[in-house]
């Protein structure tokens, strides 16, 4: 689940957690500066590398 | 005398969002539909209760910067809004400060521009429907 941070005393201590009761208020907040969304870990995808292009050019021969 | 005067305090929540310093003022109507059960033995008109029918106004100052009054209205537009609270004085809520809810009230409409040469602007807003509940409980 998706963790926030308030960045408005609006809605709380800034710098405090935000817990949403559900997922509009959480977007509805975050669109209006509210609060926002804690980074999470990347989950981009990997790196080619140049193993992998060996790879591909070794399929695309057959 | 029983009369309230309201210098400042009153606590006005949309959602989770605190609008308290931006509130200039607010009237909620708490009304219940009265439904007629006259019959041919009846010797006056009389009613019983029927559904809540509450409509809060409100005047605000009106803010376009992030977070502030036009960031927390724009959206609702056109939306159930689920809880608006309201409450006399801050502090805890008491039987003399109750905290009232309006719970599921529709805002229709949102004047986005109210501007006058050299006088601040606001904007007035009305809820309506939903229900009230009171919370006198610390």
């Amino acid at each position: 689940m998706d963790k926030y941070t308030i960045v408005s005393p609006r809605v709380g201590k800034v710098g405090a957690e935000f817990v949403p009761k559900d997922d509009a208020e959480a977007g509805y907040l975050l669109i209006g500066g509210f609060i926002k969304k804690n980074s999470t870990k990347s989950t981009a995808p990997r790196a080619i590398t140049k193993d992998d292009n060996a790879e591909v050019s070794a399929s695309s021969e057959d | 005398m029983a009369t309230t005067t309201y210098l400042a305090g009153t606590q006005f929540l949309v959602g989770a969002v605190d609008l308290t310093d931006q509130l200039s003022s607010a009237t909620l109507s708490y009304t219940v539909t009265p439904l007629s059960d006259l019959t041919m033995a009846s010797t006056g008109t009389s009613f019983v209760a029927g559904l809540q029918d509450n409509e809060l106004t409100a005047t605000l100052f009106l803010s376009y910067v992030a977070a502030e009054v036009y960031a927390t209205l724009k959206p609702l537009v056109g939306t159930v809004i689920p809880t608006i609270t309201l409450q006399p004085a801050s502090g805890a809520e008491s039987a003399t400060n109750p905290k009232i809810i309006l719970s599921g009230s529709f805002l229709s409409s949102l004047p986005v521009i109210n501007a006058t040469a050299g006088e601040l602007s606001t904007v007035d807003i009305t809820f309506m429907g939903g229900v009230v509940t009171f919370d006198i409980t610390p």
